[in-house]
């Protein structure tokens, strides 16, 4: 597997007024085509700011961001903590938004968009404006809308943050579901160990003040994984040691 | 697009009824109050058309073109040089200039259009400029990320999210508007507008009682009728 994203002594600096704060200290990393790689840790520790850094969404930073030569902007694409659907489009067309900025024909936009809402059991809504639907759904269409370019990469902010427990219990099997079938990579970020655990190839352990990677563990768990397991069980030990030392 | 789904302005038909009945009344109350009044029904339908052409042709402009420089100046480098020349503009007392407009076009169309465009702009420039700079950050970056550009981007997000600083400043300005055109239209001496009315019955009391009472219910009426259900269409658009 080649590596598509290599950071290198990646630093974050925030300046307010004559006061600095660190948000990221030396950050090196790798992440491998078709990996599932989940940042977790503590609110405050970077993991969000690294992921606006690698998706190229925070542009101001020092360090390497080296991105494989395959991919382009256009290959990129993001899931948001809070669904960042626009309110005056449909859900069909929030779907369509990349697709129509890659000026992809109308007939190809209708095959493409309806193939999502059935693989997210959206075709109902596609006409219903986002604040019709329950937060899953809305994510279901943040994520729809992440998956319908065909990106090589995607990058999950908490995206199960604002859901209650069984709603994003569903939506974490859907996201494996869909990940085993197209094998694109994900790098999500989230404070929850056990969602780590479930989902991830790798997992980043980051801790705060300044944020830093601790520790990356490689998950050998057979999936789906149990959550009951005495092995899962000893992971979210490990990660939890590594959080809070 | 299921029709439960679309944003209605109107709630119901009763409600449609209602407020295009709003919009009968200032006319009838005109037309009765001509006859009572002993003024040409004509005459008062022709000054009343003539202010409101004049208004509408200075609004159509004033929001073009506060659209436009929102859009160009509402971020960056361009907002922090420009937002400041807007601010000192926009305190500017506009009478102050009228002499010297009257002076060039003369006590023409051109002049009263001119000075209610100077009026109207910045209500609705600095509204749509702050409804701009209201954008959610996670919206930005969702467009962002979509890699919509240029006259899409546009079209698709910024026209949205634009359109309820676009109303409110619209009312604001048409409401300082309504004062301009009166004044310019009587200190310019134009023989035609609600101005010329108001000049000519100056001297009446009853008359220009009835006649600010039929003007109040004539911008009540557009109130009604146009600007606060689009105003409320606007605001439901664009929340979540």
């Amino acid at each position: 597997m080649i590596n598509l994203i290599t950071l290198k002594g990646v630093d974050k600096v925030f300046q307010e007024g004559r006061e600095q704060f660190t948000a990221l200290k030396n950050i090196d990393l790798n992440i491998k085509s078709g990996e599932f790689f989940v940042f977790v840790g503590p609110s405050g520790c970077g993991k969000s700011t690294l992921l606006r850094i690698m998706s190229g969404l925070e542009e101001s930073f020092t360090g390497e961001l080296i991105l494989d030569e395959s991919i382009s902007a256009s290959d990129i694409s993001f899931v948001f903590q809070q669904f960042a659907l626009l309110p005056w489009l449909s859900v069909f067309e929030n779907i369509a938004l990349g697709l129509r900025a890659r000026h992809v024909s109308p007939k190809d936009i209708k095959e493409r968009v309806g193939r999502e809402l059935k693989e997210f059991h959206l075709e109902k809504f596609a006409d219903s404006k986002p604040r019709d639907l329950s937060g899953g759904m809305r994510q279901r269409v943040g994520i729809a809308r992440a998956l319908v370019t065909n990106p090589k990469i995607i990058f999950m902010d908490e995206p199960f943050s604002e859901l209650d427990s069984f709603t994003a219990e569903e939506l974490r099997k859907e996201i494996l579901r869909v990940w085993e079938a197209r094998k694109q990579t994900i790098i999500m970020v989230t404070h929850i160990v056990e969602d780590a655990i479930e989902l991830a190839d790798r997992i980043a352990v980051m801790t705060p003040q300044p944020g830093k990677i601790e520790k990356i563990i490689e998950s050998h768990l057979p999936r789906p994984r149990a959550k009951r397991s005495v092995e899962f069980y000893n992971m979210a030990d490990e990660l939890y040691k590594l959080i809070r030392p | 697009m299921k029709a439960s789904h679309r944003v209605r302005i109107y709630k119901s038909h009763w409600h449609l009824l209602i407020t295009f009945g709003f919009i009968i009344l200032p006319f009838i109350f005109i037309l009765v109050f001509s006859q009572l009044g002993h003024i040409p029904t004509k005459q008062l339908f022709l000054d009343i058309g003539v202010s409101v052409l004049r208004l509408s042709v200075a609004y159509m402009i004033a929001a073009v073109l506060a659209w436009i420089l929102a859009i160009i100046f509402y971020r960056g480098a361009r907002a922090a040089i420009a937002l400041p020349f807007f601010d000192v503009l926009q305190s500017f007392p506009t009478f102050a200039v009228l002499p010297l407009v009257t002076y060039f076009w003369g006590p023409s169309n051109v002049t009263i259009v001119f000075f209610l465009v100077l009026t109207v702009i910045w209500p609705i420039l600095f509204s749509i400029l702050s409804s701009l700079k209201l954008i959610r950050n996670d919206w930005e970056e969702a467009i962002q990320i979509s890699g919509l550009k240029g006259f899409q981007y546009v079209k698709i997000f910024l026209w949205p999210v634009s359109i309820p600083g676009l109303i409110t400043g619209s009312i604001i300005g048409l409401g300082e508007g309504w004062e301009s055109l009166i004044a310019t239209e009587i200190i310019t001496n134009n023989q035609l507008g609600l101005g010329n009315f108001f000049q000519t019955f100056s001297q009446n009391i009853s008359v220009t009682a009835f006649g600010i009472l039929g003007f109040l219910l004539l911008i009540f009426s557009l109130n009604k009728l146009l600007w606060l259900p689009l105003l409320d269409w606007s605001h439901r658009m664009t929340n979540e």
